[in-house]
């Protein structure tokens, strides 16, 4: 054992280069499998639990108004529908995610409340994540200003923390005239949330094209679909990118082992000569690459975790979960590709003539 | 039946003829020098019946065993259980200390005894050397490594290629003593090669090399 | 759809026959190498054996309790093999368990035929849980026949590939890494991996180890509770049984499943790399070494499968437990039927009680159709009563969670609280009448949702 320790501590150089291309190839590989599993349960999920089946929207950047909900609401085989503005706040110099809708409408629905429904305008409820991270309690007042409005902001009390498991958990929830008036966006919403007759969906989609122009109308399970297919492309792009990083890595692990084997060449002469056969020599070489590999996917896929954290963070404004076989994956890709891109070089260090080597000038 | 036993052995590199059709047999426990001019053969001579080299025709029995047919890997076992090599330069592993060195010898051979390989080079006179790195160690001391690592799997036979060529005089009878003593207690075979008089007087036969061919073959009276 | 059906078929053959083979390749090694090669033909003949179950399963109905039986003979038949395995490997730890055995097994009249009964056991529940799968494929597909065939073909192609592979293998070199407890371990584990019905990812061994641990303490702790009398004393009752209501909570017996399941490998790796060396007698130094060597190296090529197993128990422990049973909990659907048009489920029987908090399935076989319905206690203290599945996701039904029942398609959390709200991803409610004893449902009301369910989008439209 203490062979391959001291074999290896005397190359740290050169492991360490060769185990940081593997810890790029592994953070690749942990960012692909991590988005694969753990964004997946970030999508869409919010909108589903409200108890709504079509959801009606513009497009990015642009806002419905408010009037769009009663004027749905009206409309035959429509049990309910209910408007919701996102924007963004600031508390305490920090921005949020906000999200405007009728207390009344929605009340129950979905959500798991620790203290009080909101009763009047004025009160709020806080996701059960930003609890604790910004030290809240029921009862609190807080200063809320809307992102990007010169507005003085204004005060609202906290009745209570919700927990749905969706972004809910980190923002704020403001009443729709609240949010108004602070953001100044009055009487603008971002989308409406219809709760169709289930068998009629596709007759309330129809009507909703029909009346209103220039919106976006998606049934809910059209919405996971299109979800699908964008992670899907996401998948493949970083598919693609993880072939080329590993392929890199390949190469440089392939040609610091040739180096190492290069420097060697007296060492696999000397072992031959003590009664080594090729493949106990092979054994240092693989050691040295299970080591590489070890370090470098463990290192890859610490970093790989903190990227899709940060992915998350931006895109979703929380974290995901990442399954604990995801660490065992990244680590065995690791290795196998360290063990594998030193294959070639070893097997050509098997080849010297020890004889011509060891010869004694 | 002799101990080692060479057939016509030639051995033809692209640029050179090193052996040419070389019968020789060797007794067991027997301490044979080669000597010889340079080029005349002598490594090569060494080395193919260390098996670190091939024949080019001709055949070589060691011990009973043919091994001019040995796959590479076959020789390498064969070469751990029976054979010891010590050469001109030390060849120790730079990163690894005496004991380690040793033991690295005893690893490959079935696993590795620190006791048993300290124990070694007590007996070589480097009690006081065992942790320090061959750059550490002089010429001299780097050969007695070299001896203990050779010995450490008590080999039946020696081969030692210029073994003292980089020592001085007092390192050199330091080395043969050291030889002498061990060859005396354990029987063991010894092939030495040299262009030093003083060393080849050291054994109990000579032979002289030139051109690869074997042109004298004397016995000597053990020093 | 048809060609993944094909597909499906095709893998569980072609699963079933790499299992054989491995485990064949394996078994045939370790003959090879202990020199009893000729008892390997009993393995097969034990397979032939085996092969009859599906034969007889093919005339039966597919129920859920024909599927619940199965499932636990693959559970049973893997824990023979690991409890065979570990009395060995105790054995080989130190305690000589099995002289005797071990001399009977050296005559081939006891051996023969043990190996015979225990290839048939080894394989009769796998091949019949996957022939239950292929009728239940054949039933959904149009023309059954390319079912059977495509899984023939599954089976030949790895019987092919097998017997391609085999001049290849190095039977000695296997055979050296097996003695006979590593040999059970070995299969046991195979079966673990592979033994599943459908595939490879069904490992249901901590669960059910849990289970079983779950259960024993409880009936355990109750039957010492019964033999001492001990009255129902109120101070018992809040104190004593909060504590040892943690023996029949799932942390608990998830630990101990694990322990169970490695205490006796741990035992014999620990035996196998610190255990005491003979020091043989020999002429060198040198040749000692050798020998010392030798042995050493046997020991430690022995304990490989074990550390395998050890390893694959640790990982599928923190996989399993750390995902799904601390976070999402999916129980077994408990078969309920129907009775002049009325479903009643029982609120409470010797093995359950549906007001406890958990989430408890029920499945109901009605004209070839199977639905399940999920009843949990609110925290309110009302029963909501579900169907379990929602109007949005294929129905893949739902899980638990802490305070929440997750829909498993698209993990969306719903607050146990708010079970009862229609649409979206909440499951669909059932009007239904709860009495002192039973929840009753009108057939028709779950036939209705569950039709609706299933015409709005079912399994092809969102893939
Ligand atoms: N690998 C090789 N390739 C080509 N020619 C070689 C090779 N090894 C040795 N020779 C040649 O074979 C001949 C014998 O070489 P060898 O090394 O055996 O001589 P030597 O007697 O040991 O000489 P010295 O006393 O200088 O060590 C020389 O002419 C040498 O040039
Ligand atoms: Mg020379």
């Amino acid at each position: 054992m203490v062979f391959f320790k001291k074999s290896i501590s005397e190359r740290k150089g050169r492991v360490a280069i060769a185990s940081f291309a593997v810890v790029l190839a592994v953070t690749a590989i942990t960012g692909l499998l991590g988005i694969t599993v753990g964004i997946r349960e970030k999508l869409g999920t919010e909108l589903r639990a409200y108890g709504a089946n079509i959801v009606v929207y513009t497009e990015a950047g642009a806002y419905l108004t408010e009037d769009f909900g009663a004027r749905i609401s009206a409309m035959s085989n429509v049990e309910e529908a209910t408007s919701q503005l996102m924007a963004n706040v600031v508390f305490e110099n920090m921005s949020f995610e906000s999200v405007g809708l009728d207390f009344q409408q929605i009340k129950g629905r979905g959500w798991r409340l620790s203290g009080n429904w909101p009763k009047e305008q004025g009160e709020i409820l806080v996701g059960i994540n930003l609890k604790s991270a910004l030290k809240l309690e029921a009862g609190k007042r807080i200063k809320l200003v809307g992102q990007g409005n010169s507005g003085p902001g204004k005060e609202f009390l906290v009745a209570g923390f919700v927990e749905m498991g969706g972004n809910e958990d980190n923002a704020f929830i403001l009443s729709l005239p609240d949010l108004w008036s602070i953001t100044g966006l009055a009487p603008k919403v971002s989308a409406v949330l219809v709760r169709g007759m289930p068998g009629a969906l596709d007759a309330v989609v129809a009507n909703i094209k029909r009346d209103f122009k220039d919106v976006s109308v998606k049934t809910m399970r059209q919405v996971a679909v299109a979800e699908d297919l964008l992670l899907q492309k996401i998948q493949l792009l970083l598919a693609l990118i993880t072939i080329v990083v590993l392929f890199s890595a390949s190469v440089s692990v392939a040609s610091t082992m040739g180096a190492t084997v290069l420097e060697r060449r007296k060492e696999i002469g000397l072992m031959k000569a003590i009664g080594a056969t090729k493949k106990e020599i092979g054994l240092f070489y693989k050691v040295e690459a299970v080591f590489i590999g070890l370090c470098g996917g463990i290192g890859g896929f610490i970093i790989g975790f903190a990227v899709i954290q940060a992915v998350s963070k931006g895109a979703f404004n929380s974290f995901v979960n990442i399954p604990f076989y995801i660490f065992g994956a990244a680590v065995s890709i690791g290795v196998a590709v360290s063990v594998f891109s030193s294959l070639i070089p070893v097997r050509g260090a098997l080849k010297y003539n020890s004889a011509a080597i060891l010869r004694g000038d | 039946m002799a101990f080692i036993k060479l057939d016509s052995a030639s051995k033809i590199y692209e640029t050179a003829q090193a052996l040419r059709g070389v019968d020789l047999e060797v007794e067991q426990g027997q301490w044979l020098n080669i000597v010889g001019p340079s080029g005349s053969g002598k490594s090569t001579l060494l080395n193919v019946i260390g098996g670190l080299d091939s024949l080019s025709s001709g055949n070589v029995v060691i011990d009973g065993a043919e091994i001019t047919g040995l796959s590479e890997d076959a020789m390498a076992v064969f070469r751990r259980e029976r054979i010891g090599f010590v050469f001109q330069q030390a060849h120790l592993i730079p990163y690894l200390n005496a004991v380690e060195n040793v033991m690295l010898s005893q690893y490959f051979h079935s696993m590795s005894d620190e006791d048993e390989a300290i124990e070694a080079l007590k007996r070589v006179g480097l009690g006081h050397r065992l942790t320090h790195r061959p750059s550490q160690l002089s010429g001299g001391e780097q050969q007695r490594v070299c001896i203990a690592r050779a010995l450490i799997n008590s080999p039946k036979l020696l081969l030692a290629d210029e073994p003292t060529g980089n020592l001085d005089r007092e390192n050199t009878r330091i080395i043969l003593e050291l030889l002498k003593k061990l060859h005396q207690e354990e029987h063991f075979t010894i092939i030495l090669v040299t262009h030093d008089p003083f060393v080849s007087q050291w054994g109990q036969r000579i032979i002289t090399m030139e051109d690869g061919k074997i042109k004298c073959d004397e016995f000597i009276c053990y020093l | 759809m048809s060609s993944s059906v094909i597909y499906e078929a095709f893998w569980v053959g072609l699963k079933e026959a790499l299992k054989a083979g491995l485990v064949w390749i394996v078994l045939f090694s370790f003959l090879q190498v202990i020199d009893r090669k000729k008892l390997s033909g009993f393995f097969l003949y034990g397979i032939l054996l085996a092969l009859i179950c599906p034969l007889y399963v093919f005339t039966l109905p597919v129920t859920p309790q024909l599927k619940e039986l199965i499932s636990r003979s693959i559970d049973t038949s893997f824990a023979l093999f690991f409890i065979l395995s570990a009395f060995l490997l105790a054995h080989g730890s130190g305690m000589n368990l099995l002289g005797a055995i071990e001399r009977a097994f050296g005559k081939t009249v006891i051996a023969a035929p043990v190996l015979l009964l225990l290839s048939a056991l080894y394989f009769a529940p796998d091949f019949a849980g996957n022939s239950v799968f292929l009728m239940e494929l054949a039933e959904v597909k149009e023309s059954p026949a390319a079912v059977y065939i495509s899984a023939t073909a599954g089976i030949v192609f790895g019987l092919a590939a097998f017997y391609a592979a085999r001049k290849k293998i190095r039977v000695d070199f296997i055979g050296s890494f097996f003695g006979l407890p590593q040999l059970f371990l070995f299969i046991a584990m195979i079966k673990l991996l592979g033994g599943g019905i459908k595939g490879f990812s069904g490992i249901s061994l901590i669960p059910s180890v849990q289970t079983g641990f779950m259960k024993f303490f409880h009936d355990f702790v109750h039957q010492v509770f019964v033999i001492l009398m001990v009255p129902d004393h109120p101070l018992l009752k809040t104190t004593a049984w909060n504590f040892i209501g943690i023996l029949f909570g799932p942390n608990f017996s998830s630990v101990a499943a694990l322990a169970a399941l490695l205490a006796i490998p741990m035992l014999f790796l620990s035996h196998s790399f610190l255990g005491p060396v003979p020091e043989p007698e020999a002429e060198t130094p040198a040749d000692r070494r050798k020998i010392k060597g030798l042995f050493m190296s046997d020991r430690k090529r022995k304990a490989v499968s074990v550390l395998l197993f050890v390893i694959f128990i640790v990982v599928a422990w923190f996989s399993e437990s750390g995902e799904n049973i601390s976070k999402l909990y999916i129980p077994k659907p408990r078969p309920v039927v129907e009775d002049k048009g009325t479903v009643m489920i029982p609120l409470k029987d010797p093995t359950m009680d549906v007001r406890d908090g958990a989430l408890y399935k029920f499945s109901l076989s009605y004209r070839g159709e199977e639905m399940r319905i999920l009843v949990i206690k609110k925290d309110d203290g009302k029963l909501s009563v579900c169907l379990d599945a929602c109007e949005i996701c294929p129905p893949r039904g739902y899980g638990q969670k802490q305070g929440f029942v997750v829909c498993i398609y698209c993990n969306t959390p719903i607050p146990v609280a708010t079970l009862g709200q229609p649409g979206g991803c909440n499951p669909i409610p059932l009007h239904v009448l709860i009495d002192d004893n039973f929840i009753r449902i009108d057939v028709s009301e779950i036939l209705q949702k569950w039709d609706y369910v299933k015409s709005g989008k079912g399994k092809e439209s969102v893939k």
